[in-house]
């Protein structure tokens, strides 16, 4: 009820500025929370980081993370002033490098005492930090699927059909992803032609475990990330988010399959 | 040869052209951003530009006399 | 026959490294922790291997997933301070080769099979491969991550202040 004594109390925290400060403490977290989720953390981790800066920076808080969205709810000690701050969820790509130095600038904000703008700095540093160097990610994924062809009883000549057929399906997913295609459409594509190309131990006959090439050539697909991040939220009770990030994976899962299906059924093989 | 090999060189070759192709608009583009002078590699030009003849009449200019 | 079995393990643990290095570089996983995970994944990986052996009791894959990552959040938690990393940055590119992907998509690949064939016996097989699949599947997963995050509970203070 808006009593006279409210008003005069509302009209007072106007005055003073305290709303303004109370403003960007709210924005700060939101968009910390949305970077945060957006890199890939887990939303025990959002809780945790977001509830630390919030307590080093001396207001009290709540969070509601949505699979597209994160809120923030802050409120000043005697719970006279309260400000919502909602921000659409970054979409910035797993991170883990990101996530490390997040979860580091939330411990810096509390043990160093650093004051609102300070920590926005650095933030908006770490907004602007590079990913890992395509040719880099390139060689490395190959470099793993092929280990992973041999884990899977792969020979030596499997591995060799892996590792170019990753090479390729990897930076075909690249190209796609630079050009700003449909990130399904991506996993397609770069399935279908990993596929297509490691079908080539079979169609030559060339080496003794053609269909394991086959079969492991599209793994570095797998959003395992996604998978393992959705039963952690599960396991903490966000269930909303764990059955978001399932969905998400379980997709990318359907379309890489697709794709492999139809590079299968190119050359006439049976997948199952 | 079979109808999958066939298949399986027409896939490869396809990748291999899109490969080559990315790689030498990258380049062009990076020439374009330094600031050096360069063509595109694929351009639609007009039918004057490629046909033109010295004394032909030009369309623009002739109209504009008038 | 025994040095044999030293020799599988230990490539076991090789190439689950690489492998674990690699996919964990699609997620920007910093440099610094490369070596760790390198380690963890190996050796978490080597365990399981270990555990579904025949000759060491044949334990079936997800009670052996699970604690292989058990094994995987335990060094995890004990390394991640050393590489100022939160305990998920080591462990997640640890548990990524022990992701069952043949698993996922064959569970799609089943599915597909069961739209393309009406008749009830085939119908009824690959309907069978797609629960069997997709069983094995999210089990598994689920028993590595609760595997993983049970040490993030039993050090809580470690685990949660690795980055401090």
């Amino acid at each position: 009820m808006l009593t006279m004594k409210n008003i005069l109390r509302i009209c007072k925290f106007e005055e003073a500025g305290e709303n303004t400060v109370l403003q960007q403490t709210s924005a700060f977290l939101a968009e910390y929370a949305s970077l945060l989720w957006g890199c890939g953390a887990t939303s025990i981790r959002i809780e945790k980081n977001t509830g630390r800066i919030a307590k080093a920076l001396g207001v009290n808080f709540d969070i509601c993370i949505m699979p597209a969205h994160v809120e923030v709810s802050v409120w000043d000690t005697d719970r006279t002033c309260a400000v919502v701050a909602l921000r659409k969820t970054a979409s910035c790509g797993i991170s883990f490098n990101l996530n490390a130095a997040l979860s580091s600038l939330s411990w810096e904000v509390e043990d160093n005492q650093l004051d609102l703008s300070t920590a926005l700095k650095r933030f908006e540093r770490l907004r602007e930090s590079k990913p890992t160097g395509k040719l880099e990610t390139l060689v490395l994924t190959s470099f793993a699927n092929a280990a992973f062809c041999r884990l899977f009883g792969g020979d030596f000549v499997a591995m060799l059909i892996v590792f170019v057929s990753t090479l390729a399906g990897y930076k075909i997913k690249q190209i796609m992803l630079e050009d700003r295609c449909d990130v399904r459409l991506a996993f397609l594509c770069a399935s279908f032609f990993s596929a297509a190309l490691s079908a080539g131990g079979d169609v030559f006959n060339i080496g003794a475990t053609p269909e394991i090439a086959i079969g492991t050539s599209v793994l570095y697909l797998v959003p395992g990330v996604l998978y393992i991040n959705s039963v952690s939220d599960m396991i903490y009770g966000h269930y909303l988010c764990a059955f978001s990030r399932f969905m998400d994976a379980a997709i990318l899962t359907v379309c890489l399959s697709v794709g492999l299906c139809a590079g299968m059924m190119l050359f006439g093989l049976k997948w199952l | 040869m079979s109808n999958s090999m066939i298949t399986w060189c027409i896939i490869a070759g396809v990748l291999l052209c899109a490969f080559i192709f990315r790689a030498v608009e990258r380049y062009y583009t990076e020439c374009h951003r330094r600031g050096h002078k360069s063509k595109p590699l694929f351009e639609i030009g007009m039918e004057e530009e490629i046909l033109f003849i010295p004394g032909d009449v030009d369309d623009e200019e002739y109209f504009e006399d008038l | 026959m025994l040095s044999d079995v030293f020799i599988n393990i230990f490539e076991d643990g090789l190439f689950s490294a690489i492998a674990a290095i690699g996919f964990s570089s699609i997620s920007n996983t910093p440099r610094r922790a490369y070596l760790a995970c390198a380690l963890i994944a190996a050796s978490g990986h080597a365990i399981r291997y270990v555990l579904t052996l025949p000759e060491f009791g044949g334990m079936h894959i997800i009670l052996a997933g699970t604690v292989a990552s058990f094994a995987i959040g335990v060094f995890a938690v004990l390394l991640a301070p050393r590489i100022k990393c939160p305990a998920e940055v080591c462990f997640f590119p640890a548990l990524l080769p022990m992701i069952p992907g043949m698993y996922a998509y064959r569970t799609i690949e089943a599915l597909v099979s069961c739209l393309f064939h009406t008749r009830e016996e085939i119908f009824g097989h690959y309907f069978y491969l797609l629960a069997y699949n997709g069983l094995t599947c999210s089990f598994i997963i689920l028993g590595m991550v609760i595997g993983a995050t049970i040490p993030i509970y039993l050090f809580k203070k470690l685990s949660f202040s690795a980055t401090r």
